[in-house]
C-alpha cells in the first residue's frame, strides 16, 4: 500500500471513529445501531470492541434498556458520572460557559453549525459530540483540498484548544466507569484517534 | 464490552491510576477498528455539520444584552427582576425598579439565579426508573412515553371513582392557578402543601383577630418603633426584600428596632436592641407588655372601646396574671426591660408595629404566641394606621379585577382525610387552606388514606420534612405509594424515590401570573416570563398539565382550551390596560387609582350597600342577604357612633380579642381552644433540664432557602456549613470546646396532644460545635437547610465525589477552589419530630428537647 493510500485509509478510519463516538455520546444505542455494531464481524482481544458478548437468554429489548440506563448513568444523570461538556471539565460555574462560547465563535467564524437531532441529548456546542463532529468535518474538508488553510487551522484549534484539554480525562473516566455497552471500547478507540489526529500535513494526507 | 471481560491484548483499557499506557493501538488495529466504526455509524444518525446557517445567526457574537422583566423565585418572595440576555444566554440578574414590592432590590439568592439555570446537575430529560425504586438507575424516556404512562395511571384512578387517591404534594407553588385548575378538573382534594411547616400558626392567629387577612404588613417605612418577635426579615422572611428595604429606610429615619430572638441572627444584629429569649416564651413577653400597657393606662382606650370585641377592663383583668416578673422568670428577659419596651412601644403609637414569624409561631404554642403579639397592636390603637400594624386583604393580585379565564372547574366534592386534618381545629378554618403538612406521610403510613399515585412538585419532602427518614420510608414503599412522579429542577432525595422524573423548567424559563402580599399596601400584578427558553427537554407544568388533561380526558380537557400558555395569559391579562404586551414590557402593573389599604374598617357603607340591609339592634352589626350555602345572614358592616362602617371582617365586625369562633372550632375537633390570647407553656419544657439537655432550634442561612439553593456553587461558596451553635457558658459546664465534635440525640415531645408524643428517643446526628454568646444558654441552634446526601459535590461539600467523578479534582479545577470540602453539613430534619401545634397544626421547629454529648 502506498503511503498516500495508507494515509487516506487512516483518515477514513479516524473520521469514522470520530463520528461513531459523536453518535454514542449523544444518544442511546438504538436497535439499528445495535444491529450494525453486532453485524461488524470483528474481534478485539477476546471479544467485540463495542458489543458485549451476545446473551441468548436476554431479549434485545432488555439489552437495549440496560444500555439506555447505562447511557443515562454516564452522560445524563441524575448526576452524570461523565458530564459530556467541556464546561463541566474546565471548572466553569455553569454549563455553557466559556468553552461553549469559544466553540460557538469558531463555528460562526467558519460559517457552520451542527444539525442536532431531537433525540440527541446535546445542549451546548461544547458537548463532546459536537466537537468530534466538527473535527471530523474539518479534517475531511482539509484533506479534500490541501489549499484550504482555514480548515486546517480549525482542526488545530479544535484539537489544541477545545478537545485535548479535557478529552483525556473524560475518556479515562468513561472507560473506567462504563459497566457495559460500547462506551469503554469507544473511549479507547477515540483516545487513539485523537492522539493520532495531528494537523494534516502533506506527507500524511493523500 | 463489559468491565469484567478480559482486556484485549492490543489494548488495556484500564486507566486505573490515570495511566493510559495500555491503551495504545497499533496502526493496523486502528485501521481495522476504524473500518468497523465506519460500518457501524453509517446511516444511524450521527451529528452532521452543515454550512446552512439558521436565519437568526448573525455572526455577531456580542450584541447588546436585552433586558427582560420577570420575577425571581429563588425564594417565595417573588421579587421583580430583569434578566440580561445576550445571544440567548442569561448573563446576569438585577432588580426590576418597577416592582412596587421589591423596588429594584434583589438579594444574594436572586443574583445567583444563573447558577441554577445552567447548573450541570439539573435534570433536563424525562427519566424513568429502571430496577428497584431508590436504586438510582434511570433511563431517558420521551415526553410522549412519560405523558402516556402518567395519564394512563391517573385516568384509571379517576375512572374508578377515587380521585382522592391521586395526591399532589407541592412545595413552593407560584403557579397556583394552573395547579388548582388541574387538580380541580381532575377532582382530587388531596392537594398537600407545606404551609404548616411555614406559617400556619401565625396565619391562624391573625385571621382569628382581624378576619380580613392572615398576613400582617407592618407599615415599617413610616413607623417609629418596630417590635420584632422572631422574624428574621433580614435573611429569610417570606417578604424578605420588600420588608428589609423598608426597615432600613425606617432606621435611616430614626425608627427604633427591637428584636426578641433565641439567636443573634443578622436581623438581631441590625436591630437597636436584641433580647435573647427562651424558646416558646415570646407570647408571654407580649402578654406581660400588654399587662404594663393596660395597667399603666398606656393603651388607646377609645380605640379599644370602639373596635375591640372585648372591653378594655376585661382585657386588663385577663392580662393581670402575666406580670413582667413572671415573664422574666420564664423567658429570661428582665422585667424592667419588658416594662421599658412596653412603654416605648406605646409612646410611639400609632406609628409603631410588631412583626413576628418563625421565632414566635413555629412552636407548640405558636398560635397563642402570635395571638398575644397581635393583640399588642390593638391595645395601642395602631391597627391599620399609617406607620402602624397594617394588612391587605389580598395575598396576591386582585382576583375580582383580573379573574381566572373561564371555564374554571368547580372545587372537588371528594374528601381527603389527610388534607382536612380535622384533629387540628384551625388548620382549615380560614380562607387560605393551611392543612397539616407534617402528618401527611405519617397518616399515609398508618393507612388513614389510600394513595394510588403521588405527584411531587418542587417539594423535597424526603429531605426537608420533619422526620424526613419517615417520609423516605413511605416513598420507598411501593405498597403505600404505588406510583410516584416527581417534577423538579434538581435531583434530590425525593426524586431519588420517584418512578418517573419530569424535568421542570426553572423560574427563568417559564410563565406565571403572580404577586405577593403588597408591602406598600396597594395590590399589584406581575408576570413571570421566560428570559431564556427551557434548557434541554425541561418543561413547565403549564405545558405538562394541559397535555395530561387532554390524555386523561373524561371532561378534564375542557378546562384547557388554550393552545399555548401565551394565549392563556393573553386572556388573563386582558383587564390590565395594555394587556399582555404591557406586562411583557414592564413585568408588573399596579392600578394607579388605588390607595394604600389604611384603616379599611372605618370606611362608611354606601347608600347602595345599605339598601335592603338589616341591623342587629344589640350588636350594631349590619346584615344583607344570606349565605348561599348556610342560609345565614351575611354581615356587611357595623354601626359605630351612629355611622354604618365596614368594620373588621370577623364575626363581630370588630377586632376579636375574644373569639367564640375558635372555641366552637375547638369543640368540633374535640380540643379546647382558648378564646383569649393566653400563654400556654410548652408541656415538654416543663421539667428540669440537666446540663446536657437542651432545646434544639432551627434557622435558615441567609443565602439559602429550604430546598433548592444548596446546589448553587455560588451560594454554597458563601455559606455551606451548619455547625451547632452553643452558648459558651453551657459548653463550659459540659467541658465542650469550640470545634469539638458532639452527638445530638433528639426526643419526641412527651405530650399527648402531639402524634407519637411519648417522649421517646428519635434520632441522632454528629456535628461540631461553634461557641457563641449569641444563643440562649438552654438552646442548641442548627440551620436546617443543610446536610444533603445527593445533588453534586458543591451541594454536599464534596461528600459524593465518588458518585460524581466527572467533578473529580482532575476534571474540575474549580474543585481546587472548593475550599469548604468536608465542611460540616448535617441534616437536622431527620431528627426533628413531627410536632404540630395542637390548635393550628404549625410545626414546632424550635421545641425539640435534645441530649448532647462530646464525642471523639
Ligand atoms: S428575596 Fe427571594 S425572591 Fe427576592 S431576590 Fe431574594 S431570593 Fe429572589
Amino acid at each position: 500500500m502506498s503511503p498516500e493510500h495508507d494515509a487516506a485509509a487512516l483518515l477514513r478510519a479516524n473520521t469514522a471513529v470520530l463520528r461513531l463516538a459523536a453518535r454514542l455520546f449523544a444518544r442511546e444505542v438504538d436497535a439499528p445501531l445495535y444491529g450494525r455494531m453486532l453485524a461488524t464481524d470483528i474481534r478485539w482481544g477476546t471479544g467485540h470492541p463495542l458489543v458485549d458478548a451476545p446473551d441468548a437468554t436476554r431479549d434485545e429489548a432488555v439489552i437495549l434498556e440496560d444500555m439506555a440506563a447505562e447511557f443515562c448513568r454516564l452522560f445524563i444523570g441524575p448526576q452524570p458520572v461523565c458530564p459530556p461538556y467541556a464546561s463541566a471539565w474546565h471548572g466553569e460555574v455553569k454549563l455553557g460557559g466559556r468553552p461553549a462560547h469559544a466553540v460557538e465563535a469558531l463555528m460562526v467564524r467558519h460559517g457552520v453549525r451542527p444539525v442536532i437531532d431531537s433525540r440527541d441529548a446535546v445542549l451546548e456546542p461544547d458537548h463532546i459530540s459536537v466537537e468530534l463532529a466538527l473535527l471530523a468535518h474539518f479534517r475531511e474538508a482539509a484533506a479534500a483540498d490541501p489549499t484550504r488553510t482555514g480548515e486546517r487551522a480549525a482542526v488545530r484549534e479544535l484539537l489544541e484548544q477545545h478537545i485535548r484539554p479535557w478529552s483525556d480525562g473524560f475518556l479515562e473516566r468513561v472507560a473506567d466507569a462504563a459497566r457495559m455497552g460500547p462506551y469503554e471500547g469507544i473511549a479507547v478507540l477515540l483516545w487513539n484517534v485523537l492522539d493520532d489526529s495531528t494537523v494534516p500535513t502533506a506527507s500524511r494526507l493523500p | 464490552m463489559t468491565r469484567d471481560a478480559a482486556s484485549p491484548p492490543t489494548a488495556n483499557p484500564d486507566p486505573t491510576g490515570g495511566s493510559r499506557d495500555g491503551w495504545r493501538l497499533s496502526r493496523r488495529d486502528l485501521l481495522r477498528l476504524g473500518a468497523m466504526a465506519a460500518v457501524a455509524v453509517g446511516g444511524v444518525g450521527a451529528i452532521e455539520i452543515t454550512d446552512r446557517l439558521l436565519d437568526d445567526r448573525t455572526g455577531d457574537s456580542t450584541p447588546e444584552a436585552t433586558r427582560i422583566p420577570s420575577m425571581c423565585q429563588m425564594c417565595t418572595t417573588a421579587c421583580g427582576i430583569i434578566g440580561h440576555v445576550a445571544n440567548g444566554r442569561l448573563l446576569k440578574i438585577t432588580g426590576n425598579p418597577k416592582d412596587p414590592n421589591s423596588q429594584g432590590a434583589v438579594c444574594a439568592k436572586g443574583v445567583a439565579g444563573p447558577s441554577v439555570l445552567y447548573d450541570p446537575f439539573r435534570m433536563l430529560y424525562p427519566l424513568k426508573r429502571v430496577g428497584e425504586r431508590g436504586s438510582g438507575r434511570w433511563r431517558r424516556i420521551t415526553w410522549e412515553e412519560a405523558y402516556d404512562e402518567i395519564a394512563t395511571r391517573l385516568r384509571e384512578i379517576r375512572d374508578r371513582g377515587k380521585p382522592e387517591e391521586f395526591a399532589f404534594q407541592q412545595g413552593r407553588n407560584r403557579s397556583s392557578d394552573i395547579v388548582s385548575r388541574f387538580l380541580n378538573a381532575y377532582g382530587t382534594p388531596s392537594h398537600f402543601n407545606h404551609r404548616a411547616l411555614c406559617s400556619a400558626n401565625r396565619r391562624a392567629a391573625i385571621a382569628t383577630t382581624i378576619g380580613e387577612s392572615d398576613w400582617d404588613l407592618g407599615d415599617f417605612e413610616n413607623s417609629r418603633y418596630v417590635l420584632n418577635f422572631g422574624s428574621n426579615w433580614a435573611e429569610a422572611h417570606q417578604g424578605h426584600i420588600p420588608v428589609a428595604i423598608r426597615m432600613m429606610r425606617a432606621r435611616e429615619k430614626g425608627a427604633r428596632l427591637v428584636t426578641f430572638e433565641t439567636r443573634m441572627s443578622n436581623t438581631a444584629a441590625l436591630s437597636d436592641e436584641w433580647f435573647c429569649v427562651k424558646p416558646g416564651t415570646d407570647g408571654l413577653i407580649a402578654l406581660a407588655m400588654a399587662n404594663v400597657i393596660c395597667r399603666e393606662g398606656l393603651w388607646d382606650r377609645t380605640w379599644l372601646e370602639t373596635w375591640s370585641n372585648y372591653p378594655p377592663d376585661k382585657i386588663l383583668e385577663h392580662v393581670a396574671q402575666y406580670t413582667p416578673a413572671r415573664a422574666e422568670q420564664e423567658s429570661g428577659v428582665p422585667a424592667t426591660t419588658i416594662e421599658r419596651i412596653a412603654r416605648e412601644f406605646a409612646a410611639a403609637a400609632p406609628e409603631c408595629t410588631t412583626i413576628c414569624n418563625r421565632g414566635s409561631q413555629a412552636h407548640r404554642n405558636g398560635y397563642y404566641n402570635d395571638r398575644a403579639i397581635t393583640m399588642l397592636n390593638a391595645l395601642v390603637g395602631n391597627m391599620g394606621k399609617r406607620g402602624g400594624w397594617c394588612w391587605h386583604p389580598r395575598s396576591s393580585w386582585d382576583k375580582k379585577a383580573i379573574p381566572e379565564p373561564e371555564p374554571v372547574p368547580d372545587k372537588p366534592t371528594a374528601r381527603s382525610i389527610i388534607a382536612e386534618a380535622k384533629d387540628w381545629p384551625l388548620a382549615n378554618a380560614f380562607a387560605g387552606k393551611m392543612k397539616v403538612a407534617e402528618i401527611i406521610y405519617l397518616w399515609i403510613r398508618e393507612g388513614r388514606q389510600k394513595i394510588s399515585a403521588l405527584m411531587t412538585y418542587n417539594a423535597d419532602t424526603a429531605w426537608s420534612w420533619p422526620e424526613a427518614q419517615l417520609v423516605r420510608g413511605v416513598l420507598q414503599d411501593e405498597k403505600l405509594i404505588p406510583f410516584h412522579v416527581c417534577i423538579d429542577v434538581m435531583y434530590s432525595e425525593t426524586s431519588h424515590l420517584a418512578d418517573i422524573i419530569l424535568p421542570w423548567a426553572t423560574y427563568l424559563e417559564r410563565w406565571d401570573i403572580d404577586a405577593r402580599p403588597p408591602q406598600g399596601l396597594v395590590d399589584y400584578v406581575s408576570l413571570r416570563q421566560p428570559v431564556v427558553p427551557p434548557r434541554g427537554e425541561s418543561k413547565d407544568i403549564r405545558e405538562i398539565f394541559p397535555e395530561l388533561a387532554r390524555r386523561i380526558g373524561g371532561g378534564m380537557e375542557a378546562y384547557f382550551p388554550w393552545a399555548t400558555t401565551e394565549e392563556y395569559l393573553e386572556e388573563y391579562f386582558r383587564p390590565v390596560p395594555g394587556g399582555f404586551a404591557r406586562m411583557r414590557a414592564d413585568g408588573v402593573w399596579m392600578d394607579p387609582t388605588k390607595k394604600p389599604h389604611y384603616e379599611p374598617h372605618t370606611k362608611p357603607l354606601t347608600a347602595a350597600e345599605l339598601d335592603g340591609a338589616a341591623e342587629d339592634a344589640e350588636t350594631g352589626i349590619i346584615y344583607k342577604g344570606a349565605d348561599s350555602k348556610t342560609g345565614e345572614p351575611v354581615a356587611i358592616g357595623i354601626r359605630i357612633g351612629g355611622v354604618a362602617l365596614r368594620g373588621f371582617l370577623t364575626p363581630s365586625r370588630k377586632v376579636e380579642i375574644y373569639s367564640d369562633f375558635v372555641v366552637e372550632k375547638g369543640k368540633a375537633a374535640g380540643r379546647e381552644v382558648h378564646p383569649l390570647p393566653v400563654y400556654e407553656p410548652i408541656p415538654s419544657h416543663q421539667r428540669e433540664f440537666p446540663d446536657d439537655h437542651l432545646i434544639m432550634t432551627s434557622y435558615k442561612i441567609n443565602v439559602h432557602n429550604a430546598h433548592r439553593t444548596m446546589q448553587s456553587k455560588w451560594l454554597q461558596e458563601i455559606s455551606h456549613t451548619n455547625p451547632a451553635l452553643l452558648n459558651r457558658a453551657t459548653a463550659d459546664k459540659l467541658g465542650i470546646g469550640d470545634g469539638d465534635w458532639i452527638e445530638v440525640t433528639s426526643f419526641r415531645p412527651l405530650d399527648p396532644a402531639v402524634p407519637m408524643g411519648d417522649g421517646s428517643e428519635l434520632g441522632t446526628l454528629r456535628t461540631r460545635v461553634r461557641l457563641t454568646e449569641g444563643v440562649h444558654p438552654l438552646v442548641i441552634a442548627i440551620a436546617h437547610n443543610a446536610g444533603r446526601s445527593v445533588g453534586g459535590a458543591y451541594a454536599t461539600n464534596g461528600k459524593d465525589d465518588a458518585a460524581i467523578p466527572g467533578y473529580g479534582e482532575a476534571a474540575d479545577p474549580d474543585l481546587d477552589r472548593l475550599w469548604w470540602r468536608g465542611a460540616i453539613s448535617v441534616p437536622q430534619n431527620d431528627i426533628l419530630p413531627i410536632y404540630p401545634d395542637p390548635v393550628a397544626g404549625g410545626q414546632a421547629y424550635h421545641d425539640t428537647v435534645v441530649r448532647i454529648r462530646k464525642v471523639g
